[in-house]
C-alpha cells in the first residue's frame, strides 16, 4: 500500500490510530528500519507467516479497542515452531475475546522476534508552543521510572541529534557498558534525523512512538510502532 | 516598526488635568525625557489646554507629522481610537491600558479580539496591558522613566511585563550598560515576541539581546528567529512560569500558557540562547556580555585576601563550570618571591594573606598573572581596592602607610596592558546601615570599574556564574560552526 492508501483507509474507517503494521509500513517508506510484520487473519496465515518470516516469532493482537496488549493476553513471544504458532494464534484470539468483550479484532500481527539488545524509545508529540517535538530515551525502567529522556524541537539538525543522544543519563549504556555491545551512534543519529524529516513531511501526524527501538548486533530496528493522526479535517477546525 | 523607536512626533491620547492619571503622567515623562527634541502633543476632547500647551481635541485633528500615538484610555474606548489612527494613516500605536484578555472576563476577551482584528491594517500596535517603549536614541521613554539614561546603548530588551521592563531599565544603571531599546509589549495583540526578535536581529545598534518571556504567540517562528539571533548576537532569556506556581501566576498575569520545562530546556540547547533564572542573573549576565570580550577560555585565576574566601571562590568556579588555572613553574616562583613568606600562597587561588596587600605587591601579582598566559581571566575577591576605603578601615595608621591612588587603577591597567578580562568582587554591607561613607565609595568604585570594562559583582558566586555563561556561549558558538 502507498502512503495515501494507508492514511485513506484509516480515514475511511474513521480511525485516527494506525495499527502496528500500517505504522511500520509508513516508517519503512521513510527509511526507518522496522521488523517486518504481517497481518494474519486466520490460523493458517499465522502459521504460514511465522514460517516465512522465521522462528522464533512473535504474535500480537491487532485491534483498535485493545490498548494494553500484554495485559489482555494479546501477545505471545518466543514461538519456535508451526504447532506453537497455531496454538498462539488461537490463544490470543480467545484471551482477547474474553478480556475485552466486543473488541473489534483485525487479526494478529506476526513478526520474527528481535535478537537480544538494548531497548530504546523514540517518540513524537506536539507542544502547544513549538509544535512537533521529538523525544529520545532508553526504554524499560529508564524511561518509566527514571524519566531519562531528552527532547528536541523538530526539525532537528545534525548537532541536535548528536547532542540529544548524549544528553540522557543512560548514554553510558549506549557506549557499551560491561561488555555489552555498543550502539551504532551514527546510525542512531541518522535515524533521529529521518524521524524528524518524516514528521516534517507529514504534518497530519499528531503522535508517534517507536517503542521499543532495539539496538543489537544487527544494528537498530523498530520492533513496535504506533502512529496517531490528527482528527480528520472536517471534524477539526 | 521604526516609528515605535524613532518617532518624528508623538501624541498622547487621554490627557487630563490630574497629573497622577496615566495619560498625563506619560505625557509629562516623555516631554521631560525628550527635552524638546521631538514634539509630543496632548490629545483630549475634554480640555483645551494642559500646563500651557494646546490640547488637540481628536486624533484626526493632529498634525500629519505624528507617527506614534500612545492611547491612555479605558479599554472600551481603545478599538475606536485605534480605528481613528488607522484612518489617519498613523503607522505606530501603543496601548498601555489594561482591561483586556488578562482580566478573564467575556468583555475583556471581546475587546482584545476586536483589537487583534484591527492589526494588519497598516497600523502596528504594541500592547495592550503594557508599558511601551524606552528608546533613548529616539527621545522616547516609558513611565516612570523621565530620568532614565539619555545615552543609547547596544542592549536590546523585550518583555510582556511592564514592571520587568521598568526594572531592567532602571537597574541597567547599576551595571553601567546602556540600552538601545526596551520594549514592554503586554498582551501582544499585534507586535509580539517574534517581531521583537526579528527587530533586534536586524537592528545594527543592538549587539546583545535580552528578554523576559511568559507565553508565546508564535512559538515556532520565535524558535527559528532566536536560533538566528543567538548565532549572531548573545541572547539572554529569562523564561518565567516553568514551575507549577509560576505557571499559575503567568496565567493570571498575561493570560499566558507558560509551557513545559523539558521542552524549554530543548529550546535553549537548540537555539544557543543563554537561560537565566531571575532578574539578578539576567542583569549579571548582560553586564558580563557587555563588559567582557568574547571569552572562550574557562580557566580562571583568583586573587584573594585570605584562605577561606579562596576556598569558597574555588568552589564557586567549579560549580559554575570554570576551572582554576594551573600556574607554570616560572609563574609560581615569581609569585612566591612577591608574596610574604608566611600566611600567603602562590598557588591558585592566590592568597595575599589579608585584604590590604601593599599596592606594589598587588600590582606585581597581577603583572605576573597577566604576563603568564596561564589563565583566560582574573577574579579579584576580598581585596580592598581604594585608598579611601582603606582609610575608612583605619589602615592608614599602619607604619609605612602611603597614599597611593594608583591602587584602584591596577585592575584596569592590567586588563588593558595584557588584554585579559578582569572581574572584581566588591562586597556589600559590613558596617552599620546608617553609615554611608563606605557605600558612597563602593558605588564610585563600581562605576569606575564598569565604565572601564571591568565587571563588578557583589559575590564571587555571581561573578563566576556570569563569566561561565559568557564562556559557554562563545564556546558553543564555536563548536556549532
Amino acid at each position: 500500500m502507498t502512503y495515501i492508501e494507508i492514511i485513506g483507509k484509516a480515514r475511511a474507517e474513521g480511525r485516527t490510530a494506525l495499527n502496528e503494521i500500517e505504522s511500520k509500513e509508513l516508517m519503512k517508506m521513510a527509511g526507518i528500519p522496522v521488523i517486518e510484520s504481517k497481518l494474519a487473519s486466520n490460523k493458517k496465515e499465522a502459521i504460514d507467516f511465522s514460517q516465512e518470516l522465521g522462528f522464533p516469532s512473535v504474535m500480537k493482537i491487532l485491534s483498535q479497542d485493545v490498548i494494553h496488549k500484554s495485559d489482555s493476553g494479546g501477545v505471545k513471544l518466543g514461538i519456535i515452531n508451526s504447532a506453537e504458532a497455531g496454538k498462539a494464534y488461537d490463544d490470543i484470539i480467545k484471551s482477547v475475546k474474553q478480556n475485552v468483550p466486543g473488541a473489534r479484532i483485525e487479526g494478529v500481527s506476526v513478526q520474527k522476534m528481535a535478537g537480544p539488545g538494548l531497548e530504546l524509545v523514540v517518540g513524537m508529540s506536539r507542544d502547544p508552543h513549538f509544535g512537533p517535538v521529538l523525544m529520545f530515551g532508553a526504554g524499560g525502567i529508564f524511561i518509566e521510572i527514571l524519566k531519562d529522556v531528552a527532547f528536541r524541537i523538530i526539525p532537528l539538525n545534525k548537532k541536535d541529534a548528536h547532542d540529544m543522544i548524549r544528553e540522557i543519563k543512560s548514554y553510558k549504556l549506549l557506549e557499551g557498558f560491561r561488555g555489552q555491545q555498543a550502539v551504532d551512534l551514527n546510525q542512531l543519529e541518522e535515524l533521529l534525523l529521518k524521524v524528524s524529516q518524516f514528521i516534517e513531511n507529514n504534518p497530519e501526524i499528531k503522535e508517534m512512538d517507536i517503542n521499543p527501538l532495539v539496538a543489537n548486533s544487527d544494528g537498530l530496528i523498530a520492533v513496535d510502532a504506533r502512529i496517531i493522526l490528527d482528527d480528520p479535517p472536517s471534524m477539526s477546525k | 516598526m521604526r516609528p515605535f523607536f524613532y518617532p518624528n512626533a508623538i501624541a498622547v491620547v487621554g490627557v487630563s488635568q490630574d497629573t497622577w492619571k496615566f495619560g498625563s503622567a506619560t505625557l509629562i515623562a516623555i516631554q521631560k525625557f525628550a527635552g524638546g527634541r521631538i514634539p509630543v502633543y496632548p490629545v483630549s476632547p475634554r480640555i483645551t489646554e494642559f500646563q500651557g500647551q494646546k490640547v488637540y481635541s481628536s486624533i484626526a485633528e493632529l498634525p500629519s507629522e505624528v507617527d506614534l500615538v500612545i492611547i491612555c484610555l479605558p479599554a472600551k474606548l481603545i478599538p475606536d481610537s485605534v480605528r481613528q489612527c488607522i484612518q489617519k494613516g498613523i503607522p505606530a500605536v501603543e496601548v498601555p491600558s489594561g482591561g483586556f484578555r488578562e482580566v478573564g472576563t467575556e468583555e475583556g476577551r471581546q475587546l482584545e479580539a476586536e483589537l487583534i482584528s484591527l492589526a494588519g491594517k497598516g497600523t502596528r500596535i504594541i500592547g495592550p496591558n503594557c508599558f511601551g517603549v524606552y528608546s533613548p536614541g529616539g527621545s522616547l521613554t516609558i513611565l516612570p522613566g523621565a530620568d532614565y539614561p539619555q545615552k543609547a546603548g547596544s542592549v536590546g530588551f523585550f518583555a510582556q511585563s511592564g514592571a520587568i521592563t521598568e526594572d531592567f531599565c532602571s537597574l541597567s544603571q547599576d551595571y553601567c550598560f546602556n540600552i538601545s531599546q526596551a520594549v514592554s509589549y503586554g498582551n501582544a495583540s499585534d507586535v509580539n515576541e517574534y517581531d521583537m526578535a526579528q527587530y533586534f536581529l536586524a537592528d545594527p545598534r543592538t549587539t546583545i539581546a535580552a528578554a523576559y518571556m511568559e507565553g508565546l504567540k508564535s512559538g515556532r517562528a520565535y524558535f527559528e528567529t532566536i536560533r538566528e539571533l543567538s548565532a549572531k548576537k548573545p541572547t539572554i532569556i529569562l523564561k518565567g512560569g516553568l514551575t507549577v506556581g509560576g505557571a499559575k501566576a503567568a496565567a493570571s498575569h498575561t493570560g499566558s500558557l507558560a509551557g513545559n520545562d523539558k521542552i524549554w530546556e530543548a529550546f535553549f540547547r537548540q537555539t544557543g540562547a543563554v537561560q537565566v533564572y531571575g532578574m539578578e542573573e539576567l542583569l549579571d549576565t548582560v553586564s558580563a556580555f557587555t563588559h567582557l570580550p568574547p571569552l572562550k577560555n574557562g580557566s580562571v585565576a583568583v586573587i584573594c585576601g585570605g584562605g577561606g574566601p579562596g576556598v569558597i571562590a574555588s568552589d564557586a568556579c567549579s560549580r559554575a563550570g570554570l576551572t582554576l588555572g594551573k600556574f607554570d613553574e616560572n609563574t609560581l616562583s615569581k609569585l612566591a618571591s612577591i608574596l610574604p613568606p608566611t600566611g600567603a600562597s602562590p598557588h591558585n587561588p592566590v592568597d595575599c594573606d589579608n585584604p590590604f596587600p601593599r599596592t606594589q605587591m598587588l600590582n606585581d601579582i597581577m603583572e605576573t598573572l597577566g604576563a603568564s598566559g596561564n589563565v583566560g581571566s582574573i577574579i579579584i575577591d576580598k581585596i580592598t581596592l581604594s585608598v579611601a576605603t582603606r582609610k575608612l578601615f583605619g589602615y592608614d595608621t599602619q607604619v609605612g602607610w602611603k597614599d597611593e591612588p594608583w591602587l584602584e587603577e591596577i585592575p584596569v591597567r592590567i586588563r588593558n596592558k595584557y588584554n585579559i578580562p578582569v572581574v572584581v568582587v566588591i562586597r556589600e554591607g559590613g558596617e552599620a546601615l546608617d553609615k554611608l561613607a563606605m557605600e558612597t565609595e563602593r558605588r564610585r568604585l563600581r562605576k569606575y570599574y564598569q565604565e572601564n570594562g571591568v565587571p563588578v559583582y557583589s559575590t564571587v558566586q555571581r561573578a563566576t556564574k556570569a563569566i561561565a555563561r559568557v564562556v559557554s556561549y562563545y564556546s558553543n558558538k564555536e563548536a556549532g560552526k
